[in-house]
């Protein structure tokens, strides 16, 4: 059992997870797609980050509070005993991607057209849309591809941090960004979206 | 398919991710406002345990740290207080694992336990070997050989009360008044 950390070091976790609340919420939100659930799933990852690691160095947390979320997450799945709606996601969760589902796509050509029309991409469409069209995408990411991805670019962990987050190596990290970015190109590219 | 070197592809790849990212933040920061209510509920709920388990860590930090004050006053005279002076009820309260001198403490007991149990295996098994020894060597150097005590004729024998011995007629002392009296008897009878 750990030891109860002074007032300062319950500031600072104050402070961490006021900075990470909202980004965990919606990560959730996007592999459970029920907001009561995510938000009842983040309690429960801040509450067991508290009283297990809230006297560890600051900079553990990040890293620590990422894999409680994971772990969260998949306990509700298993909670819900409905593994025939979510065995998708969950064997996602246990598998590797094993086929290039986007054989045939020519993303580096996609991508370049993004980049080069990057700027001015609100025109045709409002900003909240585009977000509400881009979050629909993320959520039909396969959840392992979903989870790399966001860890990797939204809440900025290295491919080292993320593999170990996820469990897994940093070749499939690296795999699972790539094949996410490439599925998330394709199909904002098919509605008209660019970023 | 234009020939892009794998590094600008990743390249690429990142940066139209980061975008996405980008874009996901700003929705992050526009929640409604009583999902944010809620997650700031959830995360004073979460810091109120910690409170809670800090005011009960309070009276037993305190009892320890007066437990470890008593422990260096007793010892002063005695060298320095370390935590191997200290009986394990009054060594410090943490999650470090134990000195390795009172994991030793704890097994001795243990190691002396099964020394003796041993011990008391080997003399019993000794003793054992010692009376078997202490029978064959009496069948050995006995006068009947082995193989009569295996004899059910033997063994009966052995069994059946022995007859008390009737002495014989030559050990009896010659009775000199008998022999005279049986020749007076004698020398009657001829003459007559």
């Amino acid at each position: 059992m750990s030891s109860a950390p002074s007032p300062d070091q319950a500031a600072l976790l104050d402070d961490f997870l006021k900075g990470v609340e909202r980004r965990a919420f919606k990560r959730t939100a996007y592999a459970v797609r029920d907001d009561d659930a995510a938000l009842d799933i983040v309690q429960d990852a801040m509450i067991r980050l508290v009283q297990s690691y809230g006297d560890r160095p600051a900079t553990e947390w990040p890293m620590l509070f990422q894999r409680i979320l994971s772990n969260a997450t998949l306990d509700w799945f298993r909670r819900q005993k409905v593994r025939n709606a979510v065995m998708m996601n969950l064997g996602d969760f246990e598998a590797e991607d094993s086929d290039d589902e986007h054989g045939g796509f020519d993303l580096l050509s996609a991508l370049r057209v993004d980049d080069q029309l990057a700027e001015g991409a609100d025109d045709g469409a409002s900003r909240t849309q585009v977000l509400a069209q881009i979050e629909e995408e993320i959520q039909r990411l396969p959840a392992r591809q979903r989870e790399a991805f966001l860890l990797r670019y939204w809440e900025e962990m290295d491919v080292a941090e993320t593999a170990a987050i996820m469990g897994c190596s940093e070749g499939s990290v690296k795999t699972h960004c790539s094949r996410a970015v490439q599925a998330l190109a394709r199909a904002l590219q098919s509605r008209g979206i660019t970023l | 398919m234009d020939n892009l070197s794998d590094a600008r592809a990743e390249a690429l790849e990142a940066r139209f991710a980061l975008r996405v990212g980008a874009r996901l933040h700003e929705g992050a920061t526009q929640l409604p406002h009583d999902i944010s209510e809620r997650l700031r509920v959830a995360r004073l709920q979460a810091l109120d345990g910690l409170a809670a388990a800090a005011r009960a860590a309070e009276p037993a930090r305190v009892a320890v740290a007066a437990a470890d004050a008593v422990g260096q006053i007793q010892l002063a005279g005695a060298g320095r207080g370390s935590d191997w002076s200290l009986a394990p009820w009054q060594a410090p309260l943490h999650d470090d694992p134990l000195p390795w001198r009172w994991r030793l403490a704890s097994v001795l007991p243990v190691l002396v336990l099964v020394l003796g149990l041993w011990g008391i295996h080997v003399w019993h098994k000794q003793a054992q070997v010692q009376a078997t020894s202490e029978v064959d060597m009496a069948l050995l150097t006995d006068d009947l050989p082995p193989a009569a005590y295996a004899d059910p004729g033997f063994a009966e024998f052995l069994r059946q009360p022995s007859a008390p011995e009737q002495p014989q007629a030559q050990d009896l002392p010659l009775q000199v008044d008998d022999l005279i009296q049986e020749a007076l008897e004698l020398s009657d009878r001829s003459r007559s």
